[in-house]
């Protein structure tokens, strides 16, 4: 199975038509439902995503309120002079890419970019947990830093594992490690989005989900690369998954409206807690949106690692090929019928 | 379905918000009304006020939403249909009308399978008429029926403040029978109950689909 750098045209007439349909970063029969194609970022994206969407796309994470209208623009206007297919970039979800840093296929993005994001969703957490106290209860100043330190030297040492002899063992263990980031993160942002008995909530309890969740998607990601590296397809498209319904899980039982309620109930006038609940709403509302982009790109990654494996295509190669690739955004994995 | 559902639990929320100004300016208009005596025994024991300001007012709204939401329900079960997954979609749906999170105890009051139509006029109108307990009593407010008997401008003095209290503990709570303000998100109010009647008829019109 060869790995393309174009839509093939009989595939591209078909989305042209709508007679198929990107979901996500896969290319769908509508009749059928039946995958026809993946979508995979190449360095060719990473680096027209940076440098059309300014620090907001180099970094992969914002603060909630701020809106990726422009930048999205931007970005599809950047990677439109990559001659990549018009019609395949109106489809392609590019608003929540923006928003939250996650990809299209298995992550490719190195060390500098994922280290920026890392570093502004570390940032967040400290400026959020010294400004509000009941932050500051949840999530304690050392467990952030060595929480952090340990994520970045993962990531470190995952940056530039797929071109090494031993890749296979190296990236076996970071595997391990990242898959314990996930784990912790995760039982911070269960924390951070269970209101348990209060009557009332700040609003930067919102945007402290965000920038948990932000981190757990970037280790998700993070953690699949090095299971796709480690030529462990099986175990990739298990723990995608796994993620993907946990993702879901969140997502469901967030119930963003009670959440919302919950921070406009604090206002003793009411038509200001209208207000703020509305404005509550719309972030939460952004929330679920990641969420449910971060369920997609999972499903994807799932998908992808079964046709990697009927195709007899590695991992890793699917890797080296879309790291080496700059001048096209993306490549296409077409399954073996 | 999960983003349809949550969409929809927003919109409820903002139905209940848009009409409540029009039931916090009854409450005023009311307690403004009402003699003095009426508004003193209203202090003591507001139930039966509150019963007359809230009910109308409650069923008016929840008959707005009950259009809106069977239109929607309607919409959503007619699409899966003709996608023939409206069975899936059932599946993804019960695990919230299992009665788990925040809706559990509205959901426990809702019968498992109904129409909206039969519901939105009992079941929550016995909770919110019974079961919300009420803000503090305002400090002085129930004085007044022992000033009666004492001076007329200090009857009216009271009796203005006595108002006052009375209209202020009422539309107290409204916002919590109504959006819950104050309690923690897994009790009960006009919304959460909308909400699981909502779900609950969702998923008759799955099942029947």
């Amino acid at each position: 199975m060869p790995l393309l750098y174009a839509i093939p045209p009989g595939l591209d007439a078909l989305v042209s038509s709508g007679q198929a349909q990107l979901i996500g970063a896969i290319i769908k029969d509508i009749s059928s439902g039946q995958i026809l194609g993946h979508v995979q970022q190449t360095q060719g994206f990473v680096q027209a995503f940076s440098q059309a969407g300014g620090t907001l796309a180099q970094t992969g994470f914002s603060p909630l309120g701020i809106a990726g209208v422009v930048q999205n623009e931007q970005i599809k206007s950047s990677l439109a002079q990559l001659h990549q297919g018009v019609g395949l970039l109106q489809n392609l979800q590019i608003a929540n890419i923006a928003l939250t840093g996650i990809g299209l296929g298995v992550s490719i993005a190195g060390f500098a970019v994922m280290n920026m994001r890392l570093n502004a969703i570390e940032t967040n957490l400290g400026t959020l947990r010294e400004e509000v106290r009941d932050i500051g209860r949840l999530i304690q100043e050392a467990e952030i830093r060595r929480l952090f330190s340990d994520i970045r030297a993962t990531l470190k040492d995952l940056d530039g594992v797929a071109t090494r002899k031993d890749h296979l063992a190296i990236a076996s263990a970071l595997q391990r490690q990242l898959s314990l980031h996930v784990s912790t993160i995760s039982d911070l942002l269960r924390d951070a989005m269970d209101p348990a008995k209060a009557t009332a909530l700040p609003m930067e309890r919102l945007d402290l989900i965000w920038t948990l969740g932000s981190a757990k998607w970037l280790c998700e990601e993070a953690e699949l690369r090095a299971l796709f590296i480690s030529e462990d397809l099986d175990h990739a498209g298990d723990y995608a998954a796994q993620y993907r319904d946990e993702n879901l899980r969140c997502m469901d039982r967030m119930n963003p409206d009670a959440m919302a309620r919950l921070i406009a109930a604090s206002e003793k006038d009411l038509t200001t807690s209208i207000t703020v609940r509305r404005e509550a709403a719309g972030r939460l509302g952004r929330i679920a949106d990641s969420f449910a982009s971060a369920v997609t790109s999972l499903d994807q990654q799932h998908a992808l690692s079964r046709a990697l494996i009927d195709g007899g295509v590695g991992g890793r190669d699917l890797i080296l090929a879309a790291s080496q690739e700059t001048k096209e955004p993306f490549l296409f994995v077409v399954p073996k019928q | 379905m999960i983003r349809w559902k949550q969409a929809r639990f927003e919109r409820i929320t903002e139905h209940v918000e848009n009409a409540l100004p029009e039931l916090m300016a009854e409450i005023e208009k009311t307690v403004a009304s009402i003699s003095s005596l009426a508004a003193s025994k209203a202090q003591v024991a507001p139930d039966g006020l509150w019963k007359e300001l809230f009910e109308p007012w409650a069923q008016r709204t929840a008959r707005r939403v009950e259009a809106e939401m069977d239109k929607e329900i309607g919409a959503l079960v007619s699409a899966l249909s003709e996608k023939g997954t409206s069975q899936d979609a059932l599946r993804v749906a019960l695990p919230a009308l299992a009665g788990v999170g925040v809706l559990a105890a509205s959901l426990a009051a809702i019968p498992t399978v109904v129409s909206l139509a039969t519901v939105t006029t009992t079941s929550f109108l016995f909770f919110t008429t019974t079961a919300i307990s009420w803000p503090v009593i305002a400090a002085g407010g129930a004085g007044i029926a022992l000033a009666t008997l004492t001076g007329t401008r200090l009857v009216d003095r009271l009796s203005d403040r006595n108002r006052r209290y009375l209209a202020a503990r009422l539309q107290d709570r409204a916002r919590i029978a109504a959006l819950g303000h104050g309690r923690a998100s897994g009790e009960r109010c006009l919304v959460t109950d909308l909400q699981a009647i909502t779900l609950r008829s969702l998923e008759a019109g799955l099942r029947a689909a």
